[in-house]
């Protein structure tokens, strides 16, 4: 029993700073007003009209979810899973579709539809990425205490959405646990090396979520530039 | 005509260059494109690419030889610095840096590049002929912004988790003063003349300017655009003309880069140009100013005379660095 209370003595001394020193990363530059927050990109809940839409203002598109052509194609052109072609192509039959006169005003309730349903998830993965870490956090802890009691199936959920626009895209919601399984009961060892290899493949995920509002973004952008290609105001 | 129309629009690029005030000089640029390890060039008469490359991992920070012969690019994920014939686009050779080379600098003689290593807290300096280390300067955590004196005689760096601006002698490679900046400090530039540093702060969303000869601060310039929330204005990237008129901020995922009225620190205007904008370099002549958007894949070329973006070229993934070539 001394051996292993060494062991897992040791393990937990060069294991937990290796692991708090993950959960710096990847920047140690945090953002000191959002604590909770691990990626590299300074935390913005929502993208603002204004920063990627110089066309009409939006005050009079707040009805879209009335027209059912404009709320199904806002959620489908910011599907990530789409190509860029595919999503100008599926603005520009839209466009088509609509008599001159009102041309303009459609797609402007379009690109506000698209943007609101950009921000309605934009919302939804962000506060994932910070459950996600304080999570992380709170098992770092628990594993420096040797006091780890994890639920076998706590698969990372990212986000509460499922089968949303983006529910074929990976990683938008989930993210897999290569590790998911049962730990061993029975040894503390074997449990304590289980524990942090858990941690520790969990952590490479962070990046790769953190990733998903910078593809967000990517993605609105390319749409307001389709849709403000096509108008004439 | 409407800069996102005419972005998308190879019709109208003819119309937006009538826009521009002067006929453009043909230099080179060259892009990193930190996602697809990739170096765009870019002729700046006709604004198109002319020639894409496969480089190392993850290019960000780019700068020439002081002869325009070598385009040399931190690699950052190879951890080490390419040099690259910057006509044929051969590969030349490898500089040696520490980990995670992110921004560089060349002392105005030519022969000495700075290297910030993001990963190691350290600036290295570099003979590039010889292709050797002669010195590792210890600066704050996480260094990345690279400013040189026009006399080569101060080198500042910034470190992003320290917020410092880090004076350092080029005779000793020893720093002489620390300066406490905003948070996130990404760039720093001296002007032409070498009365002024400016330093962005990408969290803090400011500028500072500060006096190098007593490092008191001159003025500090913050951000304010209609309709766009306080955290999406990240200031990251500065250019000074030579004359020492006009500065331009890049504002990261505000989308804008600032133009400011350096007598007075005040911004003139906000000029909207693709997502994520980080970093700007200007043509020799002073004329276009190209601007690398990470998230829109694209570069846009902004006229500094008319003050307006005129026109936006496809580069690869995530450009991040941006250099002009006098040729």
């Amino acid at each position: 029993m001394r051996y292993r209370s060494l062991f897992r003595s040791t393990l937990a001394a060069f294991a937990v700073p290796l692991m708090l020193a993950a959960l710096a990363s990847p920047s140690l530059a945090k953002d000191e007003a959002n604590p909770d927050w691990p990626c590299v990109w300074r935390k913005v809940v929502e993208t603002d009209a204004a920063t990627i839409w110089d066309g009409p203002s939006l005050d009079d598109t707040k009805n879209w979810r009335d027209d059912d052509t404009v709320r199904k194609l806002s959620a489908y052109v910011i599907a990530r899973r789409l190509k860029p072609e595919e999503v100008e192509d599926a603005i520009k039959k839209f466009a088509e579709s609509i008599p001159e006169e009102t041309r303009d005003k459609k797609l402007t309730e379009l690109f506000a539809a698209a943007l609101a349903r950009n921000n309605e998830e934009r919302k939804i993965v962000i506060s994932g990425i910070e459950r996600f870490h304080k999570r992380q956090l709170a098992r770092a802890k628990e594993i420096e205490a040797e006091g780890i009691e994890l639920p076998s199936t706590d698969l990372m959920t990212l986000s509460e959405s499922e089968g949303g626009a983006n529910s074929g895209d990976a990683p938008a919601g989930k993210i897999e646990d290569p590790t998911s399984g049962a730990p061993p009961k029975d040894d503390p060892e074997e449990r304590m090396k289980w524990e942090i290899r858990v941690f520790q493949e969990r952590q490479q995920n962070i990046p790769i979520a953190c990733e998903i509002p910078q593809l967000m973004d990517e993605r609105i952008g390319l749409v307001a530039r389709a849709i403000r290609a096509l108008m004439k105001s | 005509m409407l800069f996102l129309k005419s972005a998308l629009s190879a019709a109208a690029a003819g119309a937006a260059m009538a826009l521009m005030s002067a006929p453009a000089m043909a230099y080179t640029a060259y892009i990193t494109n930190e996602k697809d390890n990739t170096l765009s060039v870019i002729d700046t008469e006709k604004l198109e690419v002319i020639k894409t490359v496969k480089i190392g991992q993850r290019p960000r920070g780019v700068v020439l030889s002081k002869d325009g012969k070598w385009v040399i690019v931190c690699t950052s994920d190879d951890n080490i610095i390419q040099v690259y014939d910057a006509k044929t686009l051969e590969f030349v050779k490898l500089l040696p840096s520490g980990p995670d080379p992110e921004l560089q600098i060349l002392h105005p003689d030519g022969k000495i590049l700075y290297v910030a290593n993001e990963d190691d807290n350290l600036v290295t300096v570099i003979d590039i002929e010889q292709g050797k280390v002669i010195s590792d300067v210890p600066v704050g955590v996480e260094p990345e912004g690279m400013g040189i004196s026009p006399d080569g005689k101060v080198l500042v760096n910034t470190s992003e988790t320290t917020n410092m601006a880090h004076f350092i002698d080029t005779t000793t490679y020893k720093t002489f003063d620390n300066i406490l900046v905003d948070s996130r400090p990404r760039v720093a530039i001296f002007n032409a003349e070498g009365t002024q540093l400016w330093v962005s702060s990408e969290i803090g969303g400011t500028v500072t300017v500060i006096n190098p000869a007593d490092r008191k601060q001159i003025a500090k310039i913050n951000f304010e655009i209609q309709g766009i929330a306080k955290e999406a204005i990240q200031p990251v990237g500065v250019r000074i003309t030579k004359d020492g008129k006009k500065a331009f901020v890049a504002l990261g995922p505000a989308n804008r880069v600032a133009i400011i009225d350096v007598a007075t620190f005040k911004v003139e205007k906000y000029v909207l140009v693709g997502q994520r904008v980080w970093q700007l370099y200007l043509t020799p002549d002073d004329k276009l100013l190209f601007t690398t958007n990470g998230a829109s894949n694209d570069v846009t070329v902004v006229d500094v005379a008319a003050e307006k973006a005129i026109k936006s070229i496809k580069t690869g993934r995530y450009p991040w660095g941006v250099v002009i070539s006098k040729d």
